[in-house]
């Protein structure tokens, strides 16, 4: 179902129904690698739970730094892509041939130190995606930012963007996502309280702004510093929420997303085709005929707006 | 196909019906050897075949339906005939 279109999306297309499982949990907030290890037992066991409770699911999801909590990043818990408790993630997708979507932190990605990362591992066991924390919440977290925003082919379909928790506080993340082929956002997060409203309007908007399904998984709990408060949710393209975890208790939430629909809404909607539109404005005008205004008319975008000082001091 | 309200022609709703099987990116051929022959009504009193109107659109293809339909309305306009 698609609210907020005019012209009918119309004619018969196929679709793959991605069934998709999100975890909201409280990870113990690590200062050992043993703790890392309990922490891995609990993603694997509700990866198991949940060939019970949702047979045949195809992706889960668990929230930003399920493996070593978020407040204390300890340089004795940071992991490299092919630590033991990666390995186990990995062996575990491919014997219950689903996709995981996991947040470590690493040592480091491409030679920069310190990455808090989600890889999407895929039902083979195969690490197909690496995303590095864009805009990490500073100056609390003094990890590397990363630098790229992939899409990965995942499955039913689905070409799959993250972005971790304050990432989705930036309109620009779900817009590049999108941009860059996205049609499923998954936002992984310990986004804490007092901020329970702005989680939920980010999620919303940077769906619609984007056609684009927007997966939100959040921690609960709280640790040495925030508390958590839960709230995962999915929203569909028309940023209307298709279902959400209750706020501060442990969760399962599941839907089946169909990411065609995202492609035909961004083929055939006439208006609210905002990916099309932002760059062909007035496209009805007689002066435009259909392509619109295409002219760079947005000062936030300008090259001169680059604070080249880092360049000055090195 | 008939007209509906005067100056309330629908003709994106008409036109919508006919193309709803074109795949975009389309250009006018592929419009046109799905609908060409169609009979869409416009304000006035007047209707118009879908080859017709293509014809007086200037871009020859479109990337999306969104383009289409600007493109639509850009040239009724132009043509004074919405």
């Amino acid at each position: 179902m698609i609210v907020g279109t005019t012209h009918a999306l119309g004619g018969k297309f196929e679709v793959e129904a991605m069934s998709t499982v999100v975890v909201q949990f409280q990870p113990i907030d690590c200062s050992s690698v043993e703790e890392v290890d309990q922490n891995v037992d609990k993603i694997i066991d509700y990866m198991e739970r949940a060939t019970f409770g949702f047979p045949g699911y195809d992706l889960i999801i668990f929230p930003e730094c399920a493996l070593q909590g978020y407040s204390r990043i300890v340089d004795s818990t940071l992991l490299d892509m092919d630590s033991q408790q990666i390995r186990r993630i990995q062996d575990k997708c491919r014997e219950l041939m689903v996709w995981a979507i996991v947040n470590p932190y690493f040592k480091e990605i491409e030679g920069k130190p310190i990455c808090n990362t989600v890889i999407i591992i895929n039902d083979q066991g195969e690490i197909v995606h690496k995303y590095v924390k864009m805009n990490t919440w500073a100056p609390g977290e003094t990890a590397y930012p990363g630098w790229e925003m992939p899409v990965t082919p995942g499955p039913k379909g689905s070409r799959i963007a993250t972005m971790i928790c304050a990432d989705g506080d930036y309109s620009e993340m779900y817009r590049e996502a999108a941009y860059n082929g996205a049609n499923i956002i998954v936002r992984v997060a310990h986004y804490p309280a007092p901020w329970d409203n702005a989680w939920e309007i980010t999620n919303k908007a940077g769906a619609y702004f984007n056609q684009c399904y927007v997966i939100g998984c959040n921690a609960i709990g709280d640790d040495c510093v925030f508390p958590y408060f839960g709230d995962s949710m999915i929203v569909n393209p028309d940023g209307n929420v298709i279902t959400q975890a209750p706020k501060g208790v442990p969760w399962i939430l599941k839907a089946d997303l169909f990411p065609q629909i995202v492609d035909k809404m961004r083929e055939k909607m006439v208006t609210s085709n905002f990916l099309y539109a932002f760059k062909h404005r007035g496209a009805s005008n007689p002066e435009f005929q259909g392509y619109g205004d295409t002219t760079q008319r947005y000062n936030a975008y300008q090259d001169p707006s680059i604070d080249n000082r880092r360049d000055e001091h090195a | 196909m008939p007209n509906t309200r005067e100056g309330l022609a629908a003709t994106h709703h008409y036109m919508s019906k006919v193309i709803m099987e074109v795949q975009f990116p389309a250009n006018k051929e592929d419009i046109s050897a799905i609908a060409g022959v169609k009979v869409i009504p416009l304000n006035f009193g007047r209707s118009m075949t879908v080859d017709e109107i293509l014809s007086m659109i200037i871009p020859e293809k479109f990337s999306c339906a969104a383009e289409f339909f600007g493109a639509l309305t850009a040239t009724l306009l132009m043509h004074k005939l919405a």
